[in-house]
């Protein structure tokens, strides 16, 4: 029996007074599984895993994460550096001037000593092929090389769960392939979100579907 | 940074109501048409920045940011400042509508004084460090003005105000120094980000 | 998402015209900044507090607004009556604190209070569109207007778009201190905002334009002035006139 990572139990999560849009579900994250989370378009795919991190202000039910329950903004702050969360839209992630102070920002929150960031950084570059990026503006990039940039500052920080939200959305061919086999060749722990069925065929072993804001096992 | 209801006098109230008027009469001149929806932008841009926390030692603060506004409004701070209060005064009830004319006069009046002082500088300014000296005085001088103003607003209201308006000084003084860092830092990543912004005359006039 | 713009209140008040709202809140508050009687403050403070009571103003928003607003007046009663002159109630040295100071500084912690009372219910009922038309109509400077509207435009997406950014950076093991790292991340966070939003605003005037706009607004509301609007212009009209005469008559 593998460790159980997240454990789900009855998770209830709205924003503001609407109905929830994550009803009572329950689901567990073991360690070293590749599950690929899939459901309509507003069914709440974004919301579980921002939940799962602790960015949702208010759940009802109970959240565990790397082995304690978690339920107010501090006990998440442990969970954060752990899981790595690529947001859907990469305008949101990106926010310092060049590629390498951004990609930097993750790790420094880490206390990890100057060099290794350096090393990290470089590193992560080299592998998403993002070398000579260093010095660019992401404000400047475009959809895709932002995208590429976001997926860098999650992979630098090396959590132990990656929950990515639809990563390849706007890559070109190449580097949906490159992704691809740098997530089939980690042996982290995978949540991954994406509409793309052969991209999930290939990286994830395990399907959940988001249905009526609960957890369908496909 | 600003003065609540039912403190100062009637004359102190009537006479910031006035020249506030006059300002942003000014403010309002200096602008056309085209460039409203860019000032509006940067005053819903200033509000909400102003409903950031940022922890100072024991206890968290709000932005201000008065300083920069004049860095990249100049006289435009005016009218900006007035709508940024009053949405504030409607949305959170803060010092309402009879102070609305001193209050604006405590944030703007500064703000224009760091766009007339500051901007030919920041203009010429050719290197990081000198963006970042130029922005930590923006930043300084926006918030010493403002204290100063509010001294001003009390002493003018009477004696009994004097212990206040010192306890005031005092307290801000946290304030002054973390908006001195943090124009610094604002400037310098606007400088690099978008040059365009520090080095027109003023962005939006 | 909470938003900024919408404070549903429900309660009567929303109903009447937001011109005679606007009007009844800047007399009323007027009328209490200026007030220097005991009586008239008194009264003022009762009517606005009656006012809230009659509109049923959910008291949850207004609760927190005063907590913080008396916080600041117990301060002042601290600090004021050192340096109001009169009989004495404590003294160190040549400083005094005296009984008229006291008075003084409750007087203040009534007035405000009373003036973020009428606030709340005249004023802050107003939706902020609403509130932009209504200064239109009151002949508000038209640029001063349009420059309201649009702020009101932009600042839900302004809040919500703050809201992401400094969510993502949580997610990254951002935890705000008092440091040089905190103030730099804050800063771009700030200025990452800025800049997108200005880019932003130059496409909106570019859509703007592409569907015909050259510096005018219409107004798609119009308010007129109904019975209830006039019942409730006489009815406070009545409250700021007695006050009035209370104070100076
Ligand atoms: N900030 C928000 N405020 C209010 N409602 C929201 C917010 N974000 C999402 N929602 C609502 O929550 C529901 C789930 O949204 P979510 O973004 O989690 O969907 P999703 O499964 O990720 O969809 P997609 O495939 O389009 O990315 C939607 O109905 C959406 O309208
Ligand atoms: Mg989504």
């Amino acid at each position: 029996m593998s460790e159980v990572l997240f454990k789900l139990n009855e998770l209830t999560v709205r924003y503001g007074n609407e109905p929830p849009v994550l009803r009572n579900l329950s689901m567990d994250l073991v360690k070293g599984s590749r599950i690929g989370l899939v459901g309509r378009n507003g069914s709440g795919k974004s919301t579980l895993l921002s939940a799962l991190v602790g960015l949702m202000d208010d759940f009802d039910g109970e959240l565990w994460a790397f082995g304690k329950w978690r339920r107010d903004d501090s006990d998440f702050a442990e969970v954060r550096r752990r899981a790595g969360l690529l947001f859907e839209d990469p305008d949101d992630q990106l926010f310092n001037i060049t590629v390498s102070e951004d990609v930097a920002f993750g790790p420094f929150n880490l206390g990890w000593p100057r060099e290794r960031v350096i090393t990290a950084v470089r590193d992560t570059l080299a592998r998403l092929d993002l070398s000579g990026y260093e010095e660019r503006i992401t404000y400047r990039l475009s959809t895709g090389e932002k995208r590429m940039v976001s997926i860098a500052t999650v992979l630098a920080m090396d959590p132990e769960v990656l929950l990515l939200d639809e990563p390849t959305a706007g890559l070109d061919h190449r580097h949906t392939r490159l992704l691809e086999e740098i997530l089939k060749q980690s042996s982290k722990t995978l949540l991954v979100v994406s509409h793309d069925r052969d991209f999930l065929a290939s990286v994830t072993n395990q399907t959940i579907q988001l249905e009526n804001g609960q957890a369908v096992y496909l | 940074m600003h003065i609540s209801e039912g403190i100062l006098s009637t004359p102190v109230l009537a006479g910031g109501g006035v020249i506030a008027a006059a300002g942003v009469y000014v403010g309002l001149r200096s602008l056309n048409d085209e460039d409203i929806p860019k000032t509006a932008m940067m005053t819903a841009v200033f509000f909400t920045a102003s409903l950031v926390q940022v922890p100072a030692g024991p206890v968290s603060m709000h932005l201000v940011l008065n300083g920069l506004m004049g860095l990249l409004l100049g006289w435009s701070a005016f009218p900006s400042i007035l709508i940024a209060l009053t949405l504030q005064a409607v949305i959170f009830r803060y010092g309402g509508l009879t102070v609305l004319g001193v209050n604006t006069l405590i944030m703007a009046c500064p703000a224009v004084l760091v766009h007339i002082l500051l901007s030919p500088f920041l203009r010429m300014a050719q290197s990081r460090a000198r963006v970042l000296v130029v922005g930590a005085c923006a930043g300084l001088l926006g918030i010493a003005g403002g204290m100063a103003f509010v001294a001003l607003a009390f002493v003018l209201t009477g004696r009994s105000m004097y212990g206040v308006a010192g306890l005031f000084v005092v307290t801000h003084i946290p304030v002054l120094l973390v908006e001195g860092v943090f124009t610094a830092a604002m400037v310098s990543f606007l400088w690099r980000m978008k040059p365009e912004l520090i080095e027109s005359r003023s962005y939006v006039t | 998402m909470t938003s900024l713009l919408l404070l549903k209140v429900d309660s009567v008040i929303g109903n009447i015209d937001p011109r005679a709202r606007l009007v009844s809140g800047f007399l009323f508050s007027v009328l209490l900044a200026v007030a220097q009687k005991w009586e008239v403050i008194a009264a003022g403070f009762l009517s606005a507090f009656l006012f809230c009571a009659a509109a049923r103003l959910p008291w949850s928003g207004l609760r927190v607004r005063l907590i913080g607003l008396n916080v600041f007046m117990l301060a002042l009663l601290l600090v004021m009556p050192w340096s109001v002159p009169g009989s004495v109630l404590w003294n160190i040295g040549n400083w005094t604190y005296t009984i008229e100071g006291v008075e003084l500084a409750l007087m203040v912690a009534v007035k405000g209070n009373a003036i973020v009372l009428a606030m709340s219910v005249f004023i802050s009922t107003i939706d902020t569109a609403s509130l932009g038309h209504a200064l239109e109509h009151l002949r508000a400077p038209r640029r001063l207007v349009h420059l309201f509207l649009f702020t009101v435009r932009y600042l839900d997406i302004l809040h919500h778009e703050s809201r992401r950014l400094f969510r993502a950076a949580r997610a990254r093991g951002f935890a705000p201190r008092t440091d040089l790292h905190t103030y730099r991340t804050v800063s771009r966070l700030i200025g990452t905002i800025m800049v997108r939003s200005l880019d932003r605003s130059e496409r909106v005037l570019a859509a703007m334009k592409a569907r015909g706009y050259c510096g005018r607004f219409y107004l798609l509301h119009h308010f007129s002035l109904r019975m209830s609007d006039a019942l409730f212009i006489m009815t406070v009209s009545v409250f700021v006139a007695v006050l009035a005469w209370m104070e100076w008559g």
